[in-house]
């Protein structure tokens, strides 16, 4: 039953050519593309840069 | 003692720390709208931008606001380097800072005035959505900044200055200054 049940899964994993998450981010224009990749490394690195920078400030008026 | 003192120095205010995690979360609601514009500017079909039919928005005259604006931030600057030493100079600082954001502010509803005579409203495309949702946001922030930076004011020309507010409604205000060139170079050029 455990077999069957894999065996369905992954037969049917193979049924689409590529499954991406996020459709929009695979287009064919390369500027498009880019322009969505820059903005989620952007977006990805904000808030770490933002809490760091305020870490690094606390820690420099400390010592 | 000296001690005590030392480390009441080296303490944040909490109306300071407050108002930095403010500015934080503010940074990244204006960033998140940016990003939006972005793709779409990118994704525009025919890649023009802005959509032909749609009018241009006025650069020079906004370039010559976005300096008033950053005049402001350095005659704030300058208020509170003279804060401790000459107070009545550092007060005429202060208020002439205000009067550059209300400048800034008036400019900005000179110029949404004009853009919507020629037809550029928040439905007429997404160009006008985006100008009117981003620079509309900013504009509310002004707002706000220069009510509290009055407030301020006023309560430090009647002597009742508290260093910590000053310099937490300072941070507010040093944030709509740096933040708005951002805001030129991606919506207007």
């Amino acid at each position: 039953m455990k077999l069957r049940r894999i065996s369905a899964v992954a037969a049917l994993s193979l049924i689409p050519a590529a499954g991406w998450s996020c459709p929009a981010c695979m287009v064919n224009d390369p500027k498009t593309a880019s322009t969505y990749l820059g903005m989620t490394l952007i977006l990805s690195a904000l808030p770490l840069i933002l809490v760091g920078g305020l870490g690094y400030w606390f820690w420099r008026k400390q010592s | 003692m000296a001690a005590a003192a030392q480390a009441s120095a080296k303490r944040v205010p909490n109306s300071v720390l407050g108002m930095i995690i403010f500015v934080a979360t503010e940074i990244m609601f204006f960033a998140g709208l940016m990003s939006a514009h972005t793709i779409a500017k990118a994704t525009v079909l025919g890649g023009v931008w802005p959509p032909a039919g749609q009018p241009r928005l006025p650069v020079e005259r906004t370039a010559i606001n976005t300096a008033i604006l950053l005049l402001s931030g350095i005659l704030l600057l300058i208020g509170n380097r003279r804060m401790s030493t000459q107070r009545e100079s550092a007060l005429r600082y202060v208020a002439a800072a205000i009067a550059c954001g209300i400048a800034f502010v008036g400019l900005q509803g000179v110029e949404w005035f004009g853009l919507l005579r020629e037809g550029l409203t928040m439905t007429s495309s997404s160009h006008g959505a985006f100008f009117y949702l981003i620079v509309g946001a900013h504009a509310l922030h002004a707002v706000a900044a220069i009510i509290a930076l009055t407030w301020v004011y006023l309560l430090m020309r009647a002597g009742k200055f508290v260093p910590s507010r000053f310099a937490a409604t300072q941070v507010f205000w040093y944030f709509v200054v740096v933040v708005w060139p951002v805001i030129y170079l991606r919506v207007y050029l």
